[in-house]
């Protein structure tokens, strides 16, 4: 139980903050900067677009000291979509919703937004609701370099209940899928 | 591949080698499974005979492919696959179903015409039952083309080729156009992006297209031409 709690914990750690943060106090700040960045991505049929992702920079105070911070909302990414970036313009003024026990923790769009770790909360939900899980590990959740871990290796590493990871031709018999089944629960093999 | 240990570098070889493995190691496992209990095989992987989104089918070649008949095998009661995004049963009608449950958002314009599905099994020996459920709600995509004909009023032509705003807002669409690359100065693609602003992703690919260059023939040279004639292929 405790691993589940540690890995419940693990995910939510963002989730009270998303909630707390529409309580968070505000304080005037500044845009300083803000930067965009085109990447050219390569379509299924081999013509082009380019994306345009982008930074903000921005400057408050609390109590008197000056901060700065580029985050606008929950997501732990430094990269907004251009339709984030343009809301806002260099030298005008925005309001900035800051953490009261940690001033220099800071953002423009508070509350809840659609992350990984959201994701995390509904899939341990439905493990606490009797769902188990193998995760088939695919070429998207692998790195392109040799040895590197894949993106599925946190489930492995802190021993997930109820959750395997197949990152590897393996066979699985009865006796390994009811270590996916909870003691009390009895699956059906 | 330093955990196959493998000392093959051309890829034709490396993936002749790995199907043999994988084929080795499959027929022991299945010659290690319960006859009585049911045997469900899964991977993610390219199956021959496996059709992508937009009709293209999975070529020998490029990726390593498994050949069917590794996922057909009777002794297998279900086959649940991943990689390709099209949903789709590579074994119809037959036993095992060899599912592909698809993506479960459309990823690629391939997949604008294609629905998503999710699949619950009810799996036994000898007798797999499918229930496909179409997903409804899932992220509209919009593919648009556009030929630009006058060089007049260059924008208004790209917003009447676009969806209405409320149409794209959080859809993913794209718009391709074809152009001459003398009109390349004429188009304002800040007030496009504005305009479509609301999508969840816009794609503006753009096509300049350039007349074929007029090249004198070898044994040619420009002064044998006339004035005129300079004029003309000019």
């Amino acid at each position: 139980m405790s691993k589940e709690l540690n890995l419940i914990g693990l995910l939510l750690s963002d989730i009270p903050r998303m909630i707390l943060s529409q309580e968070w106090p505000a304080t005037e700040g500044k845009i300083t900067s803000l930067r965009l960045v085109g990447q050219k991505f390569e379509e299924y049929d081999g013509d082009y677009y380019v994306n345009i992702d982008g930074y903000v920079h921005y400057q408050y105070s609390v109590n008197g000291i000056a901060l700065t911070s580029s985050a606008v909302n929950s997501n732990s990414s430094p990269f907004y979509p251009s339709s984030i970036v343009s809301k806002y313009t260099v030298g005008k003024d925005v309001i900035v919703y800051y953490n009261p026990k940690n001033p220099a923790e800071a953002m423009l769009e508070p509350g809840i937004v659609y992350n990984f770790k959201a994701f995390g909360l509904v899939s341990s939900l439905m493990v606490w609701a009797g769902v188990y899980f193998v995760l088939l590990v695919g070429n998207h959740d692998v790195s392109p370099s040799v040895a590197r871990a894949h993106a599925m290796e946190e489930f492995s590493t802190l021993s997930v209940p109820h959750v395997l990871v197949v990152d590897k031709p393996m066979f699985l018999g009865p006796d390994d899928l009811k270590q996916l089944c909870p003691p009390g629960k009895q699956l059906d093999v | 591949m330093s955990y196959l240990d493998f000392q093959i570098r051309d890829l034709g070889q490396l993936y002749e080698e790995m199907e043999k493995r994988l084929a080795n190691v499959l027929e022991k496992w299945l010659d290690q499974a319960d006859p009585n209990l049911p045997t469900i095989l899964t991977a993610h992987a390219s199956v021959e005979g496996a059709v992508y989104g937009g009709e293209r089918s999975v070529l020998l070649g490029k990726d390593f492919v498994l050949p069917k008949s590794m996922v057909t095998d009777p002794r297998l009661d279900y086959v649940a696959l991943g990689h390709v995004h099209k949903a789709q049963n590579l074994n119809e009608g037959n036993h095992p179903a060899v599912i592909y449950s698809g993506s479960i958002e459309r990823v690629d314009f391939g997949e604008v015409k294609d629905d998503k599905f999710s699949v619950v099994v009810d799996v036994e020996k000898g007798q797999t039952e499918i229930d496909r459920r179409k997903l409804e709600e899932i992220r509209p995509f919009h593919d648009r083309f556009l030929e630009l004909s006058s060089q007049k009023d260059i924008t208004a032509q790209v917003i009447s080729a676009l969806p209405a705003p409320e149409v794209m807002k959080d859809a993913v669409v794209r718009l391709v156009m074809e152009y001459p690359r003398a009109w390349a100065p004429l188009i304002d693609e800040g007030t496009i992006q504005d305009y479509a602003l609301d999508a969840f992703e816009f794609h503006f690919v753009k096509r300049p297209q350039m007349d074929e260059r007029v090249r004198l023939p070898h044994d040619q040279t420009v002064g044998d031409l006339s004035p005129a004639e300079l004029l003309e292929k000019f």
